[in-house]
């Protein structure tokens, strides 16, 4: 296989050079680990429409842990580990009184529960003839009456020079409810046992059209099947299928502002067999500034969100027998604002990172088609977070 | 990578993930062919010697034009010569004995190393090291994926070894060429010669990177595999290549080559400095 030495030696190097095979999605290097704090808060609700005491709502505290690095050849391991408390009161049910008017019933004693999840997804990152990764992903959740197993898979392709990106993911979950104080209603020892599947489908293609500017335009469909209603409100009774539809597109733009700032443009629609749309609308600005060894990341985000009620939802005290019906609020017609700001600041190892978020939520601020039945239960809340990372590697 | 690098790149939007690409690529490169993670491909490699390993598309290429150094340099640039190491201790700066390196050398030699249908097959006493290409082939590996990416201007830097994007531009538009310095192999901190680069490679190979003195005569760390003693006939040659990778091939190679390295460069018409270890400097153009 060796060949004589030819007197031009560059020439024969550089034609083994120019064989140099493409390639770029390399498996990640970074060893981290991380620990975030988040509190998010929900308003209380308006008293004058609360048929109780209560009018406090949920209150959520959420730790979690992460961990990354890579494994041996091309693997890279993410897992993260969460625990959430939940304190506070829900909504039972929203009906219009004799007065035409709708009101809230809240649970009465405060709830307090905790919930454990844990995820693993190792990755194998491909490079040469093809390059791109797959992954896998395993997650359970715990809670006393909720216990969630999902398994996943996704994958990503880079063709034409690394400008164009597939990307797929396909995932399953099986959740079995256990209602807690099951004796307190119907509905509950209904559930108990009950099963929840879901099969997810997502696929999506990234372009890059420049090198200031890129698009991704995704689809996705998601099977629900099961025990779909909640067992904790009454008059709650949905069916047991529900297939949704969403359609995403992603838009970034860098641009020259100080150190280097990136728009982000997002809109997603949805549609489902509940008769139910949604659009959702996010704007984000994200801004670097540097500052002697100090990057600082600068992320303030806009969000509107609008969505139609399900052909069941109904403000009906007393829905007729075997219809289905829910008052759920997050089945009803509403729309939100989102307004957040998310702050980073990298140090060489260390990143310390805060977010702030709030979120309101009115049947009012739908723009068009307002709807006719209040939502009284619609929830406000903020979120504030903070989180360290250190790499270790 | 044990030597300082760094990327010159434009100040435009966009450019830190770049420069983050970048940086992913030469780490995922150093880590791929290190020789001190016993997981790295490399290590693989050498710990299955003696039986077929299966090795990716990459490490295929990277072992060919290993091989292909190999013939043109009629056996000085053997990523198999490594194991004079074991032989040779900088930091004790102590001569091998002749039963060491008649021990050793038999090790060496990578014409019997064959690689077919990505199955590398070598000796069982064999150990490769990618010191020799590694670092400059990742710098051509960052070049181009900000090339990619559309930027045309910068300089990848690892370690003293050089992949030049392409030239700035002066206010009409036209190409200004960096003006890079050689390092003095005497004084490496300070240069003793600049070279006009407009885009390509640009690679130095010398006797000052690792090498201890006895008896007022210096021994460096680029061993002749042939001989098991170290060239030492010139400090110091740069060489520009239409890349970094040809760059630092053909400097080492100028190196091993010593009193015929500057015909051997001229049969190549690349642009060379050559440094005799008194400071005296031939300028091939």
């Amino acid at each position: 296989m060796m060949k004589k030495k030819t007197l031009n030696s560059l020439a024969a190097l550089a034609a083994a050079a120019s064989a140099l095979p493409a390639h770029s999605e390399s498996a990640p290097t970074e060893e981290a680990i991380s620990y975030r704090f988040s509190q998010y808060q929900e308003s209380d609700l308006p008293a004058e429409r609360t048929f109780s005491e209560t009018t406090e709502r949920y209150a959520i505290d959420v730790h979690q842990v992460g961990y990354r690095r890579p494994l041996a050849g091309d693997w890279y391991l993410r897992s993260e580990l969460q625990y959430e408390t939940m304190s506070g009161a829900s909504p039972l049910q929203t009906y219009q009184n004799t007065e035409g008017q709708s009101v809230v019933l809240m649970s009465g004693a405060s709830i307090d529960e905790s919930r454990v999840d844990l995820k693993v997804a190792p990755t194998r990152y491909f490079t040469g003839e093809i390059d791109g990764s797959l992954g896998a992903m395993v997650a359970l959740s715990f809670e006393n009456d909720y216990q969630s197993v999902a398994v996943g898979a996704d994958g990503t392709l880079n063709l034409g020079n690394d400008h164009t990106t597939l990307l797929g993911s396909v995932s399953l979950s099986r959740d079995t409810l256990s209602p807690t104080d099951a004796f307190l209603s119907a509905d509950r020892q209904a559930a108990d046992g009950r099963m929840k599947r879901s099969f997810s489908i997502y696929e999506a293609v990234s372009q890059v059209i420049d090198k200031n500017n890129v698009i991704q335009i995704g689809a996705g469909f998601t099977r629900l099947s099961g025990y779909l209603s909640d067992p904790y409100k009454f008059e709650d009774n949905r069916p047991g299928e529900r297939s949704q539809y969403t359609i995403t597109a992603q838009y970034r733009r860098y641009m020259s502002v100080l150190s280097g700032a990136a728009l982000h443009a997002d809109y997603r629609f949805y549609s489902d067999s509940w008769g139910m749309y949604s659009n959702t609308f996010t704007a984000r600005w994200a801004q670097k500034l540097e500052s002697g060894a100090v990057d600082f990341h600068l992320t303030p985000m806009l969000r509107y969100y609008r969505q139609t009620e399900a052909e069941f939802y109904t403000l009906n005290i007393a829905p007729p027998e075997g219809e289905f019906s829910s008052s759920d609020y997050r089945l009803s017609s509403y729309a939100s604002m989102n307004v957040g700001l998310e702050a980073r600041a990298a140090y060489r190892r260390w990143e310390l990172s805060l977010d702030f978020q709030q979120y309101i939520a009115s049947e009012d601020m739908m723009i068009l088609q307002v709807p006719e039945s209040e939502t009284p239960a619609l929830v406000d809340y903020s979120v504030v977070s903070i989180g360290l990372e250190y790499k270790t590697l | 990578m044990a030597s300082p690098c760094c990327f010159h790149l434009p100040k435009q939007p966009g450019i830190e993930a770049i420069a983050q690409r970048m940086e992913a690529e030469v780490r995922r490169i150093e880590q791929k062919y290190s020789r001190y993670r016993d997981n790295s491909v490399l290590s693989q490699i050498n710990q299955n010697a003696g039986n077929p390993t299966e090795i990716d598309a990459e490490t295929a290429y990277l072992l060919h034009y290993a091989q292909v150094c190999f013939q043109q340099s009629e056996g000085l640039f053997d990523i198999s010569s490594g194991v004079l190491r074991q032989v040779w201790d900088f930091k004790q700066g102590k001569l091998p004995s002749n039963e060491q390196l008649a021990a050793v050398l038999p090790r060496i030699g990578l014409d019997r190393l064959s690689v077919e249908n990505n199955t590398l097959t070598m000796p069982d006493n064999m150990e490769l090291d990618f010191g020799g290409l590694g670092k400059e082939y990742a710098a051509d590996t960052a070049a181009n994926v900000a090339k990619q990416a559309g930027i045309t201007l910068g300089i990848v830097d690892l370690g003293g070894d050089l992949a030049i994007l392409g030239p700035r531009l002066n206010e009409q538009g036209e190409e200004i060429p960096w003006q890079l310095g050689v390092r003095n192999p005497r004084d490496p901190e300070q240069a003793i010669a600049t070279l006009p680069v407009y885009r390509g490679g640009m690679a130095s190979s010398g006797d000052y990177e690792r090498y201890f003195e006895l008896d007022g005569q210096r021994y460096c760390h680029l061993l002749n595999p042939q001989t098991g003693y170290p060239a030492d006939h010139w400090a110091s040659v740069t060489v520009l290549a239409p890349s970094c990778l040809l760059a630092g091939t053909l400097s080492t190679i100028a190196m091993l080559r010593e009193a015929q390295a500057q015909s051997w460069l001229s049969e190549q018409q690349v642009h060379a400095l050559l440094v005799r270890p008194d400071l005296s400097v031939i300028s091939l153009a």
